[in-house]
């Protein structure tokens, strides 16, 4: 593995076939990274972000897993962009997590370029006061048998405001596409305020794609089941914010960058 | 004003598709020139007979429109449109006086026969009252006088600005006003006719009440109007059909419809569309550009939109509900078949402003050959729309590998007491499915339908029976060179 | 243990249950049975305090510290803390939280509540585990989400461990059959007959007589438009299941 550093960009090399054990750690605010991993290259990274653009090369067979945390104050904006190109049988998983801030923005851009590649893409904003953020995604299949899960969740307490807006595009040479997402968001603010729009274009006929949206508030019938087993409800409510974040959080496969997103989201 | 023969007959491009619809009828029209000014305005508000306040109220129109851009964020391209290319007004010429059945030309009762919609007393449909429109006006109403007995008003828009002027000064306008967009502010400007109607309080309309719209006369634009008005505790079920002549260049169709639902109403109202669209290399066919809105203002009102779009060569509709009053339910079906070069951009937007206002969104879109067919929907929960629910599924079918499938949907949740839930998936048609059916003993026609059905089952059986078995057959006719 | 007196109730503005009659003392299995649509859901319904349906007259008395008190105003959780459990006909699927976990808030709460120590994940760990193994569930289990993803006999049977594990001394079992084949229904039998005491009670709710081959109860209710019509041994469940509902109902 080399590091590099030019203009100003970080450029990240894994070499053919070889598999870092340590987890790489970004540096943080306003980073510009090109991490490249050639074929067979395992690798896992995270960092904590505010402004930054990070570019991702995934050739044949490599697997890439990436944890990105944009922490910004309340008052604070920032805008990071993400982009994958994907060669055969790659495989990306994605996590990006925000509490907010004033403007919190993240732009993702996959192209799932080669046959068999498969795609990861989750995210969770946990907002509150009158903090915002959005995520955009944007996956584009142009390889057959290629496969993208998206998995995005919010929670919004208070005023906060969380905007979704995903796009999945499926061109015509990508036959046996299987593109899947869903973003589910759990209003707990009276003032809370949610924007969905989950796209998909499709081009190919031979595909299996779907996209769900949610929004919503506490199931009653969930609270009740829990009361029935001695639960207070402040205590069921809590428990079931718990497993809204642990559905999403299990899409992190390494474990440590799970523990990460735990100590994030604090207590 | 001109006078124009229109003596084109059926262009022989139309053969391939065998779009039945396509004849032209040979009838003396009064057509105004080509283009659109102050003078054409006056000259339709003349020839309608309007009070001063509609004339007004179209020239305000026309002013603002003159301001605006044409819209085209829709996912689809076309040429410009050259809106002085246009006749604004067309209509068969009358051999006497005002409207009476026997006084219409009779090619174009003819028309109507042959479209399978008879206009005279002894052969007129029983159960469905028909509003018949040819080109830019009304040639026929059929059991107006049924109706009046229950006081429910039936009746071309054009008569109804001229006999109940203080419902259409009140209510014209109030759901779509013409600075909503550039083709309601176009129509808001010329619109030369369509149906009234008003169910007065406690009325449940015995009747389906149908308006049946035929663009004939070539260059000619249809601006339909519809106004449906459901008083207190009434209920009315309307339906809408509508065909052209199969022509090489496109015409354009700008319509506007309002409903209005007052306490405890329930409209639904019904559209197959099946306008000229187009042969299979894109030439002719009607642009439809139809702004449709209902507003649901009073309390424990609904309104029901089910439509099946299956020509013109460009859709951009969007059947909304604006849910003001509490309790309050927008529904809305719909099927959208593309084939050939066609382009569909459809779907709704459900405005909840009241408390526990409730909407379901159902959208097929099935899209086969080279063309388009995208469902673009808004969902929008106010703050003060306490316990909202909405429910979307979008499906979407490819039948072939040179077409698109696209889903735009946009919710936005003001409050924390609601619940939007929006689902979509898309399938395919294959050959080997048509290959499987058959081998059991279906024929293709069958098994397509058999397929077609089964996805589109939601929504057709929000059709009333005779018109879900013509969009059926309508579908079926469609795609059978499409499927493999 | 539990004594309903006269208790009316309804859901959504309908009467479902007019003026409902039942005793149960400790040590007792009583079968509570009728045809579908007699109310049956909505009696263990509002015993467990479900929010959506409302008690209009009545009262339902439940032994808190050897006095009979009326539980109506009390949350469900409450109820449940103070030895009420209903074993749910539909069990609810709470994605993301793990099974292990919710045992054990459950279990704590109810001891903290009688001032019982709490226990931790591990001590937790090896008592749940000597639970499932009566009703022969796979170690797995718990690590999984609450009834995601379980089949019909596997939501049962975790109706039956929640029982074992937080010890009622009464308890409603909503038609715990439904849905179960002979083996599964075998084993959540059995379950529920090895926590049968002297000190706790039952009542079983079912449709069939079937499940009463495997539960014996002392007392055999029939409920019809929300009231009990008929009350016999453990013969009238047999008589039932020859002759159908139609004979008590004319």
């Amino acid at each position: 593995m080399t590091y590099e550093s030019a203009d100003n960009r970080l450029i990240i090399h894994i070499p053919r076939g070889t598999k870092p054990t340590d987890v790489i750690r970004l540096p943080d605010h306003g980073a510009a990274a090109l991490i490249h991993l050639e074929a067979g290259a395992e690798a896992v990274a995270t960092g904590v972000l505010s402004n930054s653009a990070i570019e991702v090369i995934l050739e044949d067979g490599a697997k890439f897993e990436l944890l990105r945390v944009a922490e910004e104050g309340p008052g604070g904006s920032c805008e990071s962009t993400l982009t994958v190109r994907q060669s055969r049988d790659s495989v990306l998983r994605s996590f990006y997590l925000t509490r907010g801030g004033r403007m919190v923005k993240d732009n993702l851009y996959v192209t799932v370029n080669g046959e068999g590649a498969a795609s990861f893409i989750n995210g969770l904003h946990v907002l509150s006061g009158d903090s915002q953020a959005e995520s955009r995604t944007h996956i584009e299949h142009t390889a057959p048998s290629t496969t993208s899960h998206q998995l995005y969740k919010s929670i919004v307490r208070d005023k906060a405001h969380s905007i979704f807006f995903g796009r999945i595009l499926v061109r015509r040479e990508a036959q046996l596409t299987q593109a899947y997402q869903l973003n589910k968001n759990l209003i707990l603010g009276p003032e809370g305020r949610v924007n969905t729009k989950p796209q998909l274009e499709i081009f190919a006929d031979d595909v299996k794609c779907s996209h769900g949206a949610a929004i919503g508030q506490m199931d009653e019938d969930q609270i009740f089941y829990l009361q029935a087993r001695g639960i207070d409800r402040e205590a069921a409510a809590s428990l079931l914010v718990q497993g809204f974040i642990q559905d999403v959080l299990s899409q992190i496969s390494h474990t440590a960058l799970r523990a990460e997103v735990g100590r994030h989201l604090g207590p | 004003m001109a006078e124009d023969d229109d003596k084109q007959k059926k262009s022989p491009a139309a053969a391939p598709d065998a779009y039945k619809y396509g004849f032209v009828t040979d009838v003396e029209t009064d057509t105004a020139p080509k283009g659109l000014n102050e003078g054409i305005i006056t000259f339709i508000s003349d020839k309608k007979g309007e009070p001063v306040f509609m004339r007004q109220r179209r020239l305000e129109a026309f002013h603002h429109w003159r301001g605006m851009k044409e819209p085209h964020w829709a996912n689809f391209h076309y040429d410009p449109i050259d809106y002085q290319d246009i006749r604004y007004y067309s209509a068969p010429r009358k051999k006497g006086g005002l409207s009476s059945m026997e006084e219409v030309d009779q090619e174009v009762v003819k028309t109507f026969e042959k479209l399978g919609i008879p206009l005279g007393e002894q052969k007129r449909l029983a159960g469905v009252a028909v509003d018949a429109v040819f080109d830019s006006v009304s040639v026929g109403t059929t059991h107006q006088k049924d109706l009046e007995k229950l006081g429910i008003i039936f009746c071309p828009i054009s008569e109804a600005v001229r006999t109940h002027p203080h419902l259409i000064e009140k209510y014209l306008g109030s759901v779509v006003p013409y600075t909503d967009n550039f083709f309601a502010a176009l129509n808001a400007a010329v619109f030369t006719d369509g149906s009234f109607c008003y169910i007065p309080p406690g009325v449940r309309c015995p009747m389906e009440l149908s308006t049946y719209f035929r663009i004939n006369a070539k260059d000619t634009g249809q601006f339909e109007r519809t106004l449906i008005i459901a008083d207190k505790g009434s209920y009315v079920s309307y339906l809408e059909g509508c065909t052209a002549p199969v022509r090489d260049e496109n015409q354009l169709h700008a319509a506007v419809v309002e409903l209005i639902a007052l306490d405890n109403a329930e409209i639904k109202y019904s559209t197959v569309q099946n306008w000229y669209a187009g042969d299979k290399n894109g030439k002719g066919g009607i642009y439809n550009f139809v702004t449709k809105r209902g507003k649901c203002a009073g309390h424990h009102a609904k309104i029901s939109w089910t439509q099946v779009e299956a020509g013109s060569a460009i859709t951009w509709k969007y059947p909304s509900c604006i849910l003001m009053g509490d309790h309050t339910v927008g529904e809305f079906y719909s099927v959208a078949l593309t084939n050939n070069c066609m382009a569909a951009d459809t779907g709704t937007k459900m405005i909840h402003i009241g408390k526990n206002t409730r909407s379901t969104i159902i959208s097929k879109g099935i899209s086969s050959d080279r063309s388009h067919n995208s469902y673009r929907g808004l969902v929008k929960i106010m703050p003060g729309a306490r316990n909202a629910r909405n429910f979307s599924q979008c499906d979407s079918m490819l039948v072939g590998n040179n077409c698109s499938a696209n889903t735009f949907p946009d919710i936005q949740v003001h409050n924390n007491s609601s619940t939007v839930e929006h689902e979509a998936t898309t399938s395919r048609i294959s050959a080997e499915q048509i290959f499987y059916l058959q081998s059991r003993g279906l024929n293709k026609e069958e098994a397509v339908a058999l397929v077609i059905n089964g996805f589109c089952k939601e929504v057709f059986k929000t059709l009333p029976l005779e018109f879900a078995v013509e969009a059926v057959r309508l579908l079926e006719m469609k795609l059978e060179n499409s499927v493999g | 243990m539990l004594k309903i007196t006269d208790l009316y109730a309804s859901v959504a503005g309908n009467h479902i249950l007019k003026g409902l009659n039942l005793s149960v003392n400790a040590g007792e299995v009583h079968a509570v049975m009728g045809p579908n649509g007699s109310g049956k859901s909505t009696f263990s319904k509002v015993i467990a305090g479900h929010p959506q349906y409302t008690v209009d007259n009545g009262k339902v008395e439940l032994e808190i510290n050897g006095q009979m008190t009326d539980i109506t105003p009390m949350t469900p959780d409450a109820r449940a803390r103070e030895g009420f459990f209903l074993a749910f006909q539909y069990p609810v699927e709470i994605p993301g939280v793990p099974t292990s976990e919710f045992l054990r808030a459950s279990y704590n709460a109810v001891c903290r509540h009688h001032g019982l120590e709490e226990m931790d994940p591990i001590d937790f760990d090896g008592f749940i585990r000597a639970k499932m193994k009566i009703l022969q569930m796979d170690d797995k289990y718990i690590d999984r989400a609450v009834n995601v993803d379980f089949s019909g006999g596997e939501k049962k049977r975790n109706e039956i461990l929640q029982m074992a594990v937080l010890n009622p001394r009464m308890a409603i079992l909503d038609e715990t059959d439904s849905g179960l084949d002979v083996d599964s229904m075998k084993i959540v039998a059995h379950g529920v007959n090895t926590l049968r005491t002297k000190r706790n009670a039952m009542i079983v709710i079912t449709h069939y007589q079937r499940l009463l081959n495997y539960i014996k109860p002392d007392i055999v209710h029939i409920l019809y438009d929300g009231r009990i019509i008929k009350t016999g041994g453990p013969d009238l469940a047999l008589e039932v299941e020859n002759k159908g509902y139609d004979w008590l109902i004319k």
